[in-house]
């Protein structure tokens, strides 16, 4: 049996006219290529107009009105002077303060859950009492050391003596073993999103 | 044979097929494949069912509309919430998968249940945008951020929305992601109000490093989902596909083997070559 929904048979037409390149390019991949952008910003236009009426024009409308986010839309609306090849140069207000906004959450958090939080995550594995934890903690502590070591580059190996080197090539063993067992999880991944419009069609367009 | 066909039938194109056939036969015909639960799944599930009747949870979602796992996911999040009767609110980043999650509701008839009232119960706040930033807001200021529903109906007419002011107010915090690292540095929560994570397959080793520390609990995509749907006792799309991911897993396994037997070879031939 397969579906009656008008919808799910369009998106059957997508995911097939999508799985078409794997053959070559030809046009029902670009078709479903062109349609597919182009109904993606069309849903994010819509959204994006929803969203402004809820966070911006509501607000302000509302008995208590912040016109203080009339202050901000005006400073979003400042990127479409990029539009604009003689006022152009207006639209990087927006990007200036955007970039500010976005280095000023992240500058502070960062050095807090990247660096110190994983300082104190690699140390804390050492107070384990499980001697197989304790032994994990080990090694990824001497991981992290080596790792750290291949990657002082301003010190030549050869201006210390044979053990820095020795232990360069141990980081970069170590940080190539790292990077190995990081591929399965990355292809599983993959696979897993070449998966989902499958288990549609089969799930939901031939309902077996 | 032609030398169309021929030109057709390339490596690539029998890898295409081979993986092609290990998805869509073990979703036809199910294999029933074992699945073991792992420690981290187990933590993850335990953490939600240690709940009690009522606890406020909030549910995060960051990540893309191709991942599989974290739809499977979805669906079996909100039937373990109904089941357990946990007051729910839920949010995405992402303007296409608001919307899918809001047809995967639709699907499971959650708008008009007598059971677990919506606006009650539970809220779904659709898309939110801002991205990391409108993420740092939710964090201090709940209010200000959950305005209107995805119906666009005022957060004044929703009872639930009513209760929260900040992250403090909820009992437990699900992230569902693909870019972990806005939570890591965001979400920096207190004892109180933990935050367990299902991250994507795809990152799923990059996030290591956050556990326990930052996520208390962890789950791995498809393959984590089904693992959760074992624990939950409701099979699911994610049992049903993870035949299909194993299967695919060792078509790629031996692909592997077989590029790297021939590259050896390859090379081999080259040193034979120059030694004559």
């Amino acid at each position: 049996m397969v579906s009656t929904d008008p919808g799910m048979w369009i998106a059957a037409f997508l995911i097939f006219g999508f799985f078409t390149i794997l053959i070559k390019d030809n046009i029902w991949f670009q078709i479903c290529q062109m349609t597919i952008v182009g109904a993606g910003v069309a849903h994010a236009l819509v959204w994006a107009i929803d969203r402004t009426k809820s966070y911006v024009i509501e607000p302000i409308q509302g008995s208590n009105p912040d016109y203080l986010l009339l202050v901000f839309s005006a400073v979003g609306l400042l990127s479409l002077f990029r539009l604009s090849k003689q006022y152009g140069w207006v639209g990087r207000y927006f990007t200036g303060f955007s970039m500010g906004i976005g280095l000023g959450l992240t500058a502070g958090t960062n050095i807090n859950s990247m660096i110190k939080g994983q300082i104190v995550a690699t140390l804390k594995g050492l107070s384990a009492t499980n001697t197989f934890e304790l032994f994990n903690a080990v090694v990824v502590l001497v991981s992290v050391v080596f790792i750290g070591i291949y990657f002082l580059f301003t010190i030549k190996p050869e201006a210390l003596g044979g053990s820095v080197g020795w232990a360069q090539r141990l980081g970069r063993l170590l940080l190539m073993v790292t990077m190995g067992s990081s591929v399965p999880p990355y292809i599983a991944g993959c696979i897993g999103y070449t998966m989902a419009p499958l288990v549609m069609i089969v799930y939901d367009f031939l309902m077996l | 044979m032609t030398e169309q066909l021929k030109n057709l039938l390339t490596f690539k194109r029998i890898i295409f097929v081979a993986f092609g056939i290990c998805v869509f036969v073990p979703l036809v015909f199910p294999m029933g494949l074992p699945i073991s639960v792992s420690d981290m799944t187990q933590e993850y599930f335990n953490y939600i069912e240690s709940l009690p009747a009522g606890s406020k949870v909030l549910v995060l979602g960051e990540y893309d509309l191709g991942a599989a796992g974290n739809h499977m996911w979805f669906i079996d999040m909100w039937k373990h919430f109904r089941r357990n009767k946990l007051k729910v609110v839920a949010l995405h980043t992402s303007t296409m998968v608001a919307t899918a999650e809001k047809r995967l509701l639709d699907t499971m008839g959650f708008w008009n249940l007598q059971d677990y009232e919506y606006g009650v119960d539970w809220v779904y706040l659709g898309y939110v945008p801002g991205g990391e930033t409108a993420m740092v807001s939710f964090h201090d200021d709940f209010q200000s951020i959950a305005v209107a529903d995805y119906k666009g109906t005022p957060a004044s007419e929703l009872p639930l929305l009513q209760e929260f002011q900040d992250y403090r107010d909820f009992d437990l915090v699900i992230v569902s992601c693909w870019d972990y690292t806005i939570f890591a540095r965001q979400w920096v929560t207190t004892p109180e109000t933990p935050t367990i994570c299902m991250v994507d397959t795809y990152v799923w080793s990059s996030a290591q490093p956050f556990y326990p520390e930052t996520f208390e609990a962890m789950m791995n995509g498809m393959k984590g989902a089904a693992e959760y749907e074992i624990l939950l006792e409701i099979p699911g799309r994610a049992i049903s596909s993870s035949d299909a991911l194993t299967l695919t897993m060792l078509v790629l396994f031996f692909t592997l083997l077989a590029a790297q037997v021939d590259e050896y070879m390859i090379r081999k031939k080259v040193v034979r070559k120059e030694v004559a």
